[in-house]
């Protein structure tokens, strides 16, 4: 089993960098003027970050083309013990390598590490 | 009384162990029928993102409120004019789901954690109308403000003259009901009759050129000072318009809430700064034409009146003039009664704080439980008013203000009088007190609009325009200050004429509301200062130095006019994190470090830690009067001693040039004839920033090369580190060779990483082309320039292009990218006949478009 798999993409993931975000909850638990605590919250909802290994362009690309516009895709992997979430992924941002010059000038980039965020739906 | 509520029901809420549901339903066209949408369910989205909603209250009669949705999800958008989105239409016909004037509900279920609403826990929570709902901003919501049905009531107005009543008299009530039925039309409005004590018969009631609201609130307040707002209808299951008479006598509470169910007590006071307990209202009588007055107590009772006796003697005195509509002893007296009754005993205003509580009403009387911090014993307090608020899902709160007894009024009631103290008290920052910030919404050479959004709980807004001659001084304000005067309700725009050459005009707008709990006025003040069409911006001087580890930059401010307010500087040191914006490291009175002596008045200096083998900046912002920024710079500074070029700008004979601050000299050369030649030129001079002036003759073009020296002239050898950049000049009606006559580079707008350019040549003769190139500095150094477009022919129009730079701008991050765009016009054999450049920076975050 891969380690992520975002929208059937298998997503490599840098060793020790996915982690799991404190859930989203709807409502509020708050304590009263006495302290009581009053709770009402439910509707769990699970968050995870994580950073891509440097992948080429075509599969950053790929990965940002399945994710846009907040699409609603599937989540799996042993990361998520195997279970699967239906996730909206955010691309929070890239760092390029910039590699080799082009004979230009210039410098072709022929890596990113993505950071994610990935938030069920 | 409040609304019919179970046991199961109150228990919850006391518990607070609930979540709270929302759905607002908004009328719109569907099927060519009305309906009400659920924004909790339209197209298969939760639409709505938060809400506040104030209920018509003891002193606020028309209830009010603002919904704030998520204007776009996926290809859906509520946007009105978006009229290709399928919710602004009906069976393919533009139907925005959104207007103004369509009738809005919000209802609320409790329930425990995880489990969904029946339809009985369902409860109407609020009905109304929408006002315009306003979506601005590229990124933003839709935000609709709303009244309750109050609100039509208060913008029809009665055009033609109606007489009601009869010789021998109408019941107020009925005569009310009458006029919302001709001017609403018959059915459209039931009025619901609360009162209960002596009714009160219109012989001759003439109205015209008055709302319809306006009306009612004068036959009111004839009816002995009743209270009119929209309240539940239990039977009919609806807010109604209620014409209303308080319990002033209510003893026995109608709920508890202890310190286990509220969360907070924000304020409480012991209230006796409005304590009044000897009233007199002064009228013009109808029969005898003379004024006359009433008071209670009578002079006679004064030292025998309980609340004199305990408090002393609290005067309060009020005069009603016959548009009022109090012209007898027996319509004043009833009024001075009900004054007497409300403001005669201490009320001790608390605005306790809970989860939402759905069945709270005006008049409740509620005992709150005794804390051990505030007050040892539970304290029963009346509602005067409450305030809903719906910051996220799932979560809901009530504010409560709360005080004494049932109220007919209390600060309408204070705002009568003529002789009391206390008024002009605080400024208050809560949002729904205020107005926001006045913002330029859109501007002409002759005039300026200005916008503002009104919190819920403002009561009335009042303005100012001034002009007068420059210079400006502060002072002014002062006479602006003496002269506001109250906006039409709901207004949120001002249009501001600009005033005449070497004059300012000053606008000031206050949000006022008066606390029902404490009957402070309050206000909030926003100011604007309005220039001439050509506004007198500061000018800036520049100047630089550095050692092996530090670079300074100095700046001196030559005000012209608009007032410099702060002065910021934040520094980026190589690829690390820019610094956060901080005063300049020195000012006025410190010793410069650039140029020597003391800083005067206007002048700065900041300076930055050198990166050894990176570009370290320093950029200044200066927020002028005018609430605008000024952004000065970015200057870099380059530790590796290699001059950079960092603006090279032809225009017309002049070259402009500016280098780093490893730029010791500049020169300029032709570089299309040997030096031998006699008509060979070249000009070196001093410093990093210089406009050279090129003798290029009329119809001549030169190839000039501009070059920037680590060096001063007097020490520029061949060895010395240099920058240089290859430039066309053309004299007047030079050759035939076109050349760019509109250069121009532009950031991003903020959150965006398209940047443009703007291109425009004076000619493009057969076969020539251009090419456009784009080299960027992050902070590692400038690239190589990158082809990025290829045009079939140079422009003869003034024509912007786009491009994708990757790099998004954020006016909040904190690294400084630099991008050059360089174009060239190439003839039919592909040689460069003409170079020109222009660069644009900005700052971007991590986030990449």
């Amino acid at each position: 089993m891969a380690f992520l798999t975002i929208a059937g993409l298998t997503v490599p993931i840098q060793a020790g960098s996915f982690s799991e975000k404190t859930p989203a909850y709807r409502g509020e638990s708050v304590r009263a003027f006495d302290h009581t605590l009053l709770s009402g919250q439910d509707g769990r909802k699970r968050q995870w970050a994580g950073t891509t290994v440097p992948i080429a362009p075509a599969d950053a690309e790929a990965l940002r083309d399945a994710v846009k516009n907040g699409a609603h895709v599937a989540c799996t992997g042993a990361a998520l013990r195997g279970l699967t979430y239906t996730c909206e992924v955010t691309i929070e941002s890239a760092a390029f390598d910039l590699g080799i010059p082009d004979g230009a000038g210039g410098w072709t980039s022929h890596s990113e590490a993505l950071t994610l965020t990935l938030v069920e739906v | 009384m409040p609304r019919a509520f179970t046991t199961a029901e109150f228990d919850r809420w006391t518990s607070g162990k609930f979540v709270t549901h929302l759905d607002v339903l908004i009328e719109r066209v569907s099927g060519g029928v009305t309906v009400m949408q659920s924004y909790r369910d339209f197209g298969g989205v939760i639409w709505i993102r938060s809400a506040r909603l104030t209920p018509a209250s003891v002193d606020t009669i028309i209830g009010s409120g603002s919904l704030t949705l998520h204007r776009q999800v996926g290809d859906q958008s509520l946007a009105p004019l978006i009229k290709a989105s399928s919710l602004n239409q009906d069976g393919g016909v533009y139907a925005p789901a959104l207007d103004f004037g369509r009738e809005i509900e919000f209802r609320v279920a409790l329930t425990e954690p995880g489990v969904d609403p029946a339809a009985s826990d369902w409860k109407v929570l609020f009905q109304g109308v929408t006002d315009d709902p306003e979506w601005p901003n590229k990124v933003g919501p839709v935000t609709v403000p709303f009244r309750d049905r109050a609100g039509p009531l208060s913008d029809t107005y009665i055009r033609s003259k109606r007489t009601y009543g009869s010789e021998a008299g109408v019941d107020a009530f009925t005569v009310m009901q009458q006029i919302v039925d001709d001017a609403m039309g018959a059915g459209q409005y039931v009025l619901d009759d609360r009162t209960s004590g002596a009714r009160f018969n219109v012989t001759d009631f003439p109205v015209e050129g008055i709302s319809v609201w306006e009306a009612l609130e004068k036959l009111a307040l004839q009816w002995g000072g009743k209270r009119l707002g929209q309240e539940w209808n239990e039977t009919a299951g609806e807010f109604r318009i209620a014409v209303n008479e308080p319990d002033r006598n209510k003893s026995l509470a109608d709920y508890t809430a202890g310190p286990n169910t509220y969360l907070e007590i924000h304020q409480i006071s012991t209230g006796g700064k409005n304590l009044r307990n000897i009233i007199r209202g002064t009228y013009l009588n109808s029969s005898t034409s003379k004024k006359e007055s009433v008071q209670i107590p009578a002079e006679a009772d004064v030292d025998t009146d309980p609340s004199v006796q305990k408090y002393g003697p609290r005067f309060f005195g009020l005069t009603e003039d016959a548009s009022k509509g109090i012209d007898t002893a027996t319509e004043m007296t009833a009024m001075v009664q009900a004054i007497y009754d409300d403001l005669s005993v201490p009320i001790i205003p608390q605005e306790p704080e809970t989860k939402l509580c759905w069945f709270a009403q005006v008049d409740d009387l509620v005992t709150w439980g005794a804390n051990a911090l505030l007050y040892d014993e539970a304290q029963d307090a009346a509602v005067l008013g409450l305030t809903h608020d719906f910051p996220e899902p799932g979560v809901g709160r009530t504010r409560w203000r709360v005080a004494g007894k049932p109220k007919g009024a209390y600060r309408s009631w204070l705002q009568r009088a003529v002789d009391i103290a206390g008024l002009n008290a605080i400024a208050l920052d809560d949002a729904s007190y205020t107005i926001s910030e006045l913002d330029v919404t859109s501007e002409t050479d002759t005039q300026v609009t200005l916008g503002w959004a009104i919190g819920a709980a403002v009561d009335e807004v009042w303005y100012a325009v001034r002009t007068f001659a420059m210079p400006y001084t502060r002072d002014y304000w002062a006479d602006v200050k003496a002269n506001v005067t109250p906006l039409a309700d709901g207004v949120t725009t001002l249009v501001v004429a600009k005033p005449a050459e070497d004059h300012v005009t000053l606008v000031q707008v206050e949000a006022r509301r008066i606390d029902p709990a404490s009957g402070e006025l309050t206000a909030r003040v926003w100011r604007k200062i309005v220039y001439a069409k050509d506004a007198q911006a500061p000018v800036i001087e520049l100047d630089d130095s550095e050692t092996a580890t530090i670079g300074t930059q100095w700046l001196r401010i030559q005000e012209r006019g608009i007032a410099v307010t702060k002065v910021e500087a934040q520094t980026q040191i190589g690829t690390q994190a820019a610094g956060a914006k901080a005063a300049p490291t020195r000012g006025l009175g410190a010793a410069s470090t650039v140029r020597g002596g003391t800083l005067a008045t206007g002048e700065y200096e900041q300076d930055v830690t050198l990166d050894q083998t990176r570009f370290s900046w320093i950029t200044f912002f200066l927020t002028l009067e005018t609430g605008e920024m000024q952004v000065v710079g970015p200057f870099g500074f380059d530790r590796n001693k290699e001059p950079d070029l960092l603006q090279v700008e032809v225009s017309g004979k002049k070259i402009k040039t500016l280098a780093d601050s490893d730029g010791k000299s500049l020169k300029a050369y032709r570089t299309d004839v040997a030096s031998t030649d006699a008509a060979y030129w070249e000009k070196s001079v001093d410093g990093k920033s210089y406009t050279f002036d090129v003798p290029v003759p009329d119809a001549e073009r030169w190839a000039v090369r501009v070059c920037a020296y680590s060096d001063p002239v007097a020490n520029v050898t061949s060895s010395t580190p240099q920058d240089c950049e290859d430039v066309t000049v053309a004299g007047p009606t030079a050759s035939t060779e076109p050349v760019w006559t509109v250069i121009d580079a532009a950031p991003p707008a903020n959150l965006d990483d398209i940047m443009s350019y703007t291109l425009q040549a004076d000619s493009a003769p057969t076969g020539y082309t251009a090419e456009v190139y784009e080299r960027h500095d992050t902070g590692s150094g400038m690239t190589g320039y990158t082809k990025i477009a290829s045009l079939a022919a140079p422009p003869t129009t003034e024509t912007t292009y786009t491009y994708d730079t990757n790099w998004l701008r954020n006016d909040s991050g904190s690294k400084l990218v630099q991008y050059e765009i360089k174009a060239e016009i190439l003839n039919g054999s592909g040689v460069v006949v003409e170079t020109q450049s222009a660069q644009a920076s900005w700052y971007h975050g991590t986030t990449l478009g």
